[in-house]
């Protein structure tokens, strides 16, 4: 592998006013081993920003910081701005920041319940009535494009369904909660190409009311879905812009050979 | 030619050995129950005194063991009723907050207590418990509430060490997917672990009380052994497994004394059998 010089970035700043969260400097490490170096970068509101990199590249250890998951597993320094307040902070309240920021994962984890149950983990403590249940259910199955497939099997264990219906459940399970931000971490490497396509297509229309920040090993789906696009190697974020400006016409070396499959 | 040779070979010792173990089985089951009703088959004692009878002494022909299974039962469950929510808070201890250095050092230590022989137990038992016992109650401290209480420190362990098996054995994606929802610790335990181990729960709630209704000598050290209808758990008693080991060096073979303690026997088997069961219909409730 050729030696890059790694003190080159090419970070592009978004419009302040466009910027729902931001990163100040983010440290993550387990224990002695340091992950993710000196993430400073803007997320765009309503907008798919997706991350890509080598396998140990630090996006996915980013990504589960970002709303609290890495706490007890990790530490993480630095300042991650949601709308101007540090939920990196020891005050924040972790709970309410993750019902925020929610999050799907590499390999469907739906709960061994029923579709319903699943919908409704997250809202139990809320004291709904069944008729406003009925309706978030409904709602969230539906912009996860899963409700004409499930909605005569509600009751039903959840785990009866395919693949790419579970994800799609967990993607309708955090949007229940009605997120601002939904976190994926590949959620469609675990897929056929023709679920996958229905999760991208999903996640194309969930960015008119919601922010999307996904981890992927494929540059093509990066292409696909995409807004922005960040590149990561050895933990530090190199490269940051608009998909179509990355892709076509990257600034750094190290991206474009990246891009290009000479290495990683 | 040489694996055909081998995978006959395995075949074959796999065949005698599962052959061997049915015959010992179907002996021991065999045996036990043709002695087992021995007694009842002779005339010399009827079912329904064995079962409804208060009154043992089968020299004299009096064979009610309806005392011995109450204060069996009594003991298996007063026992596991105290030993089962302790367990589960130790289990989810170590299980849940795996940051705790202490709670690495406790599932070793647990499970070296599994291994203690009962003996040491019931010596424990007459060396503690029954000055204990007596301090608090007055009178011997012989009683069934020591042996409870022998009992219970006995299968803690068990339960303990097979709950934290099954804690450790839902995926922890589970976890992940309800803290990722903004659950709570103590929700996603509540709501997610504690029922997707409830199978293994169980399971381990039953092997505790199978343990307890088959252990003899350690209750035995402690008990009494008054073949009487307990009146209390302050009372001295005699379970069947503690009758069974005084009574049996005592009786000639073929003699009604004899045979009714076979019958004992049977009980007992007959009872580990259906926990055997309970365990395998509990254990197939996970798959729901």
């Amino acid at each position: 592998m050729k030696d890059y010089d790694l003190t080159k970035k090419a970070i592009f700043t978004p419009d302040p006013e466009n910027v729902i969260i931001d990163l100040k400097d983010v440290q993550v490490s387990y224990g002695p081993k340091h992950i993710s170096k000196d993430v400073t970068m803007g997320f765009e509101k309503n907008k798919v920003t997706a991350l890509i990199g080598a396998s140990g590249s630090g996006k996915s250890t980013l990504l589960r910081s970002l709303n609290r998951l890495n706490d007890g597993i990790a530490t993480v320094e630095g300042q991650i701005l949601f709308h101007g307040q540090d939920i990196n902070a020891k005050s924040a309240n972790v709970y309410a920041v993750r019902q925020h920021i929610g999050m799907v994962f590499q390999k469907p984890n739906p709960f061994y319940k029923s579709v319903r149950k699943n919908i409704l983990f997250g809202l139990q403590d809320q004291n709904l009535s069944r008729d406003q249940e009925d309706q978030i259910l409904e709602e969230s199955l539906r912009q996860a494009a899963l409700w004409d497939e499930v909605k005569d099997s509600l009751t039903r264990s959840a785990l009866a369904l395919s693949g790419g219906q579970q994800q799609r459940l967990c993607i309708a399970r955090a949007l229940a909660l009605k997120p601002e931000v939904i976190l994926m971490d590949e959620p469609t490497s675990a897929l056929d190409p023709l679920a996958t396509a229905k999760i991208e297509e999903t996640i194309n229309t969930l960015k008119k009311e919601h922010t999307i920040i996904i981890v992927t090993h494929s540059m093509q789906q990066a292409g696909r879905i995409a807004d922005n696009t960040a590149f990561f190697h050895k933990g530090l974020v190199l490269e940051y812009n608009h998909t179509s400006r990355l892709f076509t016409n990257p600034s750094l070396e190290i991206t474009q050979d990246y891009l290009t499959g000479d290495f990683g | 030619m040489k694996q055909k040779y081998e995978e006959l070979l395995g075949r074959s010792i796999t065949g005698i050995s599962i052959t061997i173990i049915c015959i010992l089985v179907f002996s021991i089951l065999y045996f036990v129950g043709a002695k087992g009703i021995s007694m009842f088959v002779s005339g010399d004692g009827s079912i329904v005194d064995f079962l409804t009878g208060t009154q043992w002494d089968p020299g004299d022909g009096l064979v009610g063991a309806l005392p011995m299974l109450v204060t069996s039962l009594m003991v298996t469950l007063t026992s596991a009723l105290i030993a089962s929510p302790l367990a589960l808070i130790l289990a989810i201890y170590v299980s849940e907050v795996s940051e705790s250095k202490l709670a690495q050092f406790i599932q070793p230590l647990i499970e070296v207590l599994v291994g203690i022989p009962s003996v040491v137990y019931g010596l424990l038992g007459l060396e503690v418990f029954v000055p204990m016992v007596r301090n608090a109650f007055g009178g011997t401290g012989f009683s069934i509430l020591t042996g409870v209480m022998v009992l219970t420190l006995m299968i803690l362990p068990t339960v303990t060490s097979l709950m934290i098996d099954g804690l450790k054995a839902v995926p922890k994606h589970y976890r992940t997917a309800s803290l990722a929802l903004g659950a709570t610790q103590l929700q996603t335990i509540n709501r997610i672990v504690l029922k997707a181990a409830r199978p293994a729960l169980l399971t381990a709630i039953i092997f505790g009380m199978t343990r307890a209704f088959g252990e003899a000598l350690a209750v035995q050290m402690v008990i009494g052994n008054v073949l009487v209808m307990p009146g209390s758990l302050l009372s001295q008693g005699s379970t069947l497994t503690s009758t069974l080991t005084m009574g049996i060096g005592n009786t000639i073979l073929g003699t009604l004394p004899n045979n009714a303690l076979w019958s004992l026997a049977l009980v007992l088997l007959i009872m580990a059998l259906f926990f055997n069961i309970l365990i395998r219909l509990v254990g197939r409730g996970g798959d729901n």
